[in-house]
């Protein structure tokens, strides 16, 4: 029965705690491929440019590291907006094909950037103190980061949903996402709409990327290492439903978490089975779809 | 059929090669070596330090050896990819001219060049590769590096003699990560421990969390591990930390704190130990001429990581070989000149087994510590000559 409670417990906060960080890295993507229909694989470039940039504030220019965590989200906020004139708006016309070929090029492009500039090492992370520490909760030891952590995600969720159900933004946002050329057609500058949501996705990444680092070690290999979780994270949600991709994140860390931990060797698999599960769920007419 | 006209091809293609250095032989004062190296990709760390190992080879003995001049020529693979190591080796064989092989970062890599150094009778000297069966697949195998098993059963000797009784076993999920588990296993077992779990880590694992969690419900009082380099290392030491098993059980690794990744860890990864055949801090004269030319040419802040220090004894095996040759090359005469070799490595007294072709050499067991502020993998138990057991 201890052995259970204590599992749970585990599974619980661990598995939340990773399933917010994932939240915040595709949280972006789920926002730009729903209102854009851009396949931007390179969107894991801008959560290890948001992190590299933190840990290079804290560790050369000894800046205190929620400091870093603000200055790196907003700086990679402001680079995509220069790369969302430059390069993206040329591809928002184009075939899935373009897409793909140039974010990925993107993607290939910072990765080796970052080799170039910071080494193919991991770069060591350097939590602040205060979160290296533990508090107790629900009869165990957890690590203050993990906290924080979870705590960053939420403020975000409750940010989002704010902003997507009461600001003139939101509203905007959602009416573009369900049909862009209606949207066009009621007076709403889509384009700005775009060049506004895809700095605020990519600043989204960033801040994962910051404040993720404790748990996803930043290599430059980092875009595409987890890619694959941004992409699951973004096929379940469904296209633009940022309701959704908060308790997709959270289910995916704990039955993530909860597979390692009960299965370690086969755990890593038991993801994939939990993503067909729930896509068959999602087609129409298949056994496992709930009947409305 | 196509397969056999291709082999047939090759053979043929060699042949004529042979035929056209033995009419040369007598002019042929240089001997070429073939370097078959990560020099790009994912493991180009390995590559360059290949690289490097030789240059500093070359800068303090020059390109002479015996009676002849060796000339390096070298073959990037640029990833995992073992068909291409093939056809590298026949390309450099038959093409290049080369006598003598090297590089074989990934053990994959050596088995697939083993059919045809086995046709062609080329010497080659693995300088990383550590899986241990390797050395059965060609007579022409030499190896310059450690055979997997050796450090595995340092980790289970060192754990017993600090009468550690119940042990962890935590590897990556992959060939090498299981030699280590069962030479681990086997070994501390036969010395009276007993092994509580052990389990095999996915490669592709980013939140180490839930094994830590495991380890720590386990209790043990020793966790053997065995993990790639980099950031899977860094993740699982760093979850190992957060989860107070560090300080609880003594943990043993075997490459994942070299010198050259030490900075890439925080202050979690102090106290913990790896089982390895060099230490940075030796004080041999070897070690201390090598660690001199390396920061001549690389910079004072180079650090020598296990993947300088197998590379350059493979390139101490390569002259040895070369130094026997009177003439036209003779791969006999160079396989006898290095079975039952010794000498002083960097890392230690070293000699070839007559019988194995497997590097009977020191294990040093480091712990990370921090001395003047900077962690550094100090020396705290040599375990001499240690050989390749028959598991």
């Amino acid at each position: 029965m201890d052995y259970l409670v204590s599992s749970l417990t585990f599974i619980a906060i661990y598995g939340v705690s990773y399933g917010m960080v994932i939240f915040l890295i595709s949280i972006g993507l789920v926002i730009t491929m729903g209102l854009m229909r851009v396949i931007n694989l390179a969107h894991g470039a801008f959560a290890a440019i948001g992190g590299y940039l933190c840990t290079a504030l804290v560790s050369s220019y000894k800046l205190n590291f929620y400091l870093a965590v603000v200055v790196a989200t907003l700086s990679v906020a402001l680079l995509s907006l220069i790369v969302e004139r430059g390069i993206y708006r040329q591809i928002y016309r184009k075939s899935e094909l373009d897409q793909v070929l140039l974010t990925i090029g993107l993607a290939f492009i910072t990765v080796a950037s970052l080799n170039f500039l910071f080494g193919p090492n991991v770069v060591p992370s350097q939590l602040p103190a205060d979160l290296s520490g533990t508090v107790e909760l629900l009869g165990r030891d957890v690590q203050m980061y993990r906290l924080f952590v979870v705590a960053v995600g939420l403020v975000v969720v409750v940010a989002l949903w704010a902003l997507f159900n009461w600001t003139m933004f939101g509203a905007s946002l959602r009416a573009a996402v369900d049909n862009p050329s209606m949207a066009q057609a009621a007076g709403i500058d889509v384009s700005r709409l775009f060049t506004l949501a895809f700095a605020l996705g990519s600043g989204l990444a960033a801040l994962g990327g910051a404040v993720g680092y404790g748990m996803l070690p930043l290599e430059p290999l980092y875009p595409f290492k987890y890619l694959i979780i941004i992409m699951i994270v973004v096929a379940l949600s469904g296209f633009g439903n940022m309701r959704s991709a908060a308790a997709v994140s959270i289910a995916v860390g704990v039955v993530d978490t909860a597979g390692r931990y009960f299965f370690p060797t086969y755990g890593a698999f038991i993801i994939y089975v939990f993503v067909i599960l729930y896509l068959l769920a999602q087609i129409e007419g298949s056994p496992l779809r709930r009947k409305s | 059929m196509l397969k056999r006209f291709r082999t047939h091809l090759v053979a043929g293609a060699l042949a004529v090669a042979g035929a056209m250095a033995s009419f040369s032989g007598v002019a042929a004062q240089t001997v070429k070596v073939g370097v078959i190296g990560q020099f790009t990709g994912p493991y180009a760390l390995a590559g360059k330090q290949l690289r490097e190992s030789i240059d500093a080879y070359v800068a303090q003995y020059g390109t002479k050896s015996g009676s002849q001049n060796i000339e390096f020529v070298y073959k990037d693979i640029g990833g995992s990819n073992p068909a291409l190591a093939k056809s590298l080796a026949e390309q450099l064989i038959v093409k290049d001219g080369v006598s003598i092989l090297t590089g074989f970062f990934l053990s994959p890599e050596a088995a697939a060049v083993a059919p045809v150094i086995n046709e062609t009778k080329t010497p080659s000297v693995l300088s990383v590769a550590a899986s241990p069966p390797l050395l059965k697949m060609s007579p022409w195998f030499v190896r310059a590096g450690q055979n997997l098993w050796q450090p595995a059963i340092i980790q289970a000797d060192f754990a017993a003699d600090n009468g550690k009784k119940r042990a962890y076993i935590a590897v990556a999920d992959y060939a090498p990560g299981h030699d280590v588990q069962e030479a681990f296993t086997k070994r501390f077992k036969e010395r009276g421990g007993e092994i509580v779990a052990a389990d095999r880590i996915p490669l592709n694992t980013v939140d180490f969390a839930a094994f830590a969690e495991r380890i720590a419900n386990a209790k043990p009082d020793i966790v053997a591990t065995f993990l790639p380099n980099g950031a899977p290392a860094i993740g699982f030491f760093n979850a190992l930390a957060a989860r107070g098993v560090t300080k609880s059980a003594m943990i043993i690794g075997i490459a994942e704190t070299d010198d050259p990744d030490l900075p890439s860890y925080n202050d979690n990864i102090i106290g913990v130990y790896t089982s390895i055949f060099y230490a940075g801090g030796l004080t041999n004269p070897e070690n201390v001429a090598l660690k001199k030319v390396m920061a001549e040419k690389f910079g004072a802040n180079h650090a020598i990581g296990v993947n300088n220090v197998s590379p350059y004894d493979g390139i101490r095996l390569i002259y040895r070989m070369v130094e026997v040759q009177k003439g036209k090359f003779d791969p006999d005469a160079a396989m006898t000149a290095v079975k039952g070799f010794s000498w002083n490595s960097p890392s230690g007294p070293k000699m070839i087994d007559p019988e194995t072709r497997e590097m009977i050499h020191n294990i040093y067991v480091r712990q990370v510590q921090k001395v003047d502020g900077k962690l550094t993998n100090v020396l705290v138990k040599t375990y001499e000559k240690v050989g390749v057991p028959k598991l």
